[in-house]
């Protein structure tokens, strides 16, 4: 029961910020103050030290998935499997020029992801426990 | 249900509730109070040629008596409010048609802004009424079509609200404006008005020493206590900037307007102004961060009859760039400027 919960309230969140991906969007489109912040700090980050290396951690995040896969095969690992997938064609895909909430989209994106690893660490206690 | 699961159900119920709280949080609008006649700077229906703010009334009974007035709507973004609801007529210009971060939000070459506005329908004689949701806005765009050029401008008074509070009709969806080819005149008509760059300012300063460089911005911006954007990292203001009392943050010019964003009846704020030399008689540059309050304090003076006012578009923005680059040719003041020690200059 109480895993149950935990995976719809994780999911739900994860639902909740794939919804956060069209929020920022329609902010970018129709509020000023925020397409200048994000305007301005999407360059800023573009030109950091993370910015510059942020290629590898979807990489890092892939290779994860595809060993926890390897070492157990169940639909929540299948799904990070998907995520970081997902997450890595859009760094490689998608640019700061094509789209100006390019930053936004893959911290959102991180964070699903984050919440999955989670979920799964989650759910590897409660069956180890 | 043993004791870990029990806190961690309850971190994750609390995430969820405050997640819930935010995205469900409506913020009430307060009702804004209406302004007397006397609180306004537009007294009465019948404006002067050289009035820009208008009323309601009157541009209700322009629509109707002149068929060439084209009305715009001015925002920012592909016109979301505008769609919902807009004065009959009227069309959408976003403000990126006249300004762009690659150009340090400066507005762009006259030809650019002259395509926008033939676009929309807008030549040299075309009677051009511009209003928004918030003024700055409404007068950032009425700036461009003024300095281009067009005979005729103005800026509905309060406006979508004014429009909405007098019961006047209004319209839903997008009106595809009927271009025009010719603007019948060469751009900038008006070139005297707009200092755009802070080198230009420079040159300005230099033809006449006596030029007041009047801040619109909020007195934590003008005493250096804040940016006022976070896009712009460093705090201060041009060396010789005088205090023009206008905004209280960056986004307002909450000093000029009445609570239902009609204008003020300026007569005790020039009053301010002029205890900092910011007189009718003299050249004056007004200017902010990034020329959008600014563009709201030059129509007012405009309107109030003073001669020799300009708009210094670069702002806060382009100056410190620009002190950045080169900081002795572009000193920065940080601190009140009538008390020396009070004062920091970064050159």
């Amino acid at each position: 029961m109480m895993r149950k919960l935990i995976y719809l309230i994780i999911h739900l969140l994860q639902l909740g910020l794939v919804y956060g991906i069209y929020v920022v969007n329609d902010l970018y489109a129709n509020h000023l103050g925020f397409m200048r912040n994000t305007s301005f700090f999407s360059e800023e980050f573009a030109q950091s030290w993370l910015g510059r290396y942020l290629v590898v951690l979807p990489i890092v995040m892939l290779l994860l998935s595809i060993f926890l896969v390897w070492r157990e095969r169940t639909k929540e690992r299948y799904l990070l499997l998907i995520i970081a997938a997902i997450w890595l064609s859009w760094l490689y895909s998608a640019s700061l020029q094509l789209v100006p909430i390019y930053y936004l989209v893959v911290a959102i994106i991180f964070v699903i992801l984050l919440l999955q690893l989670l979920l799964i660490g989650l759910v590897g206690r409660k069956n180890r426990g | 249900m043993d004791k870990k699961n029990k806190r961690i159900l309850a971190v994750i119920t609390s995430i969820l509730a405050a997640f819930i709280l935010m995205v469900g949080l409506n913020t009430n609008q307060v009702q804004a109070k209406a302004s007397t006649t006397s609180q306004r700077l537009v007294k009465n229906n019948k404006p002067g040629e050289n009035d820009f703010f208008v009323s309601a009334k009157w541009v209700q009974n322009q629509l109707k008596t002149n068929k060439k007035t084209v009305v715009i709507e001015a925002s920012y973004g592909p016109g979301k409010e505008y769609k919902k609801a807009h004065l009959p007529g009227a069309v959408h210009m976003d403000t990126m048609e006249i300004e762009t971060e690659a150009n340090n939000w400066n507005i762009l070459p006259a030809a650019t802004c002259e395509k926008a506005f033939l676009k929309k329908g807008v030549t040299k004689d075309t009677p051009v009424i511009i209003y928004s949701s918030d003024i700055n806005a409404a007068s950032r765009v009425a700036f461009v079509a003024y300095w281009l050029g067009v005979d005729q401008v103005k800026i509905l008074d309060g406006g979508f609200n004014a429009w909405q509070s007098a019961k006047y009709t209004t319209a839903k969806g997008n009106v595809k404006p009927k271009a025009a080819k010719d603007f019948k005149g060469n751009v900038p008509g008006r070139p005297d008005i707009l200092i755009s760059t802070s080198a230009d300012l420079l040159a300005a300063q230099k033809k006449n020493p006596d030029l007041v460089l009047a801040s619109t911005r909020s007195w934590a911006e003008f005493t250096g206590k804040t940016s006022g954007y976070s896009y712009i990292k460093d705090k201060g203001e041009p060396k010789g900037a005088v205090y023009a009392k206008a905004s209280k943050t960056s986004a307002d010019v909450a000093y000029l307007t009445n609570s239902d964003g009609t204008v003020k009846d300026p007569t005790k704020i020039f009053a301010d102004w002029k205890k900092w030399g910011i007189t009718p008689d003299k050249e004056v540059a007004f200017y902010c961060g990034t020329g959008w309050r600014a563009a709201t304090a030059f129509f007012i003076t405009k309107q109030s009859g003073w001669k020799n006012v300009k708009m210094f578009d670069g702002g806060w923005y382009d100056w410190d760039k620009a002190h950045q680059k080169h900081p002795s040719q572009y000193p920065v003041q940080v601190g009140d400027p009538r008390d020396k020690s009070k004062v920091k200059i970064l050159d």
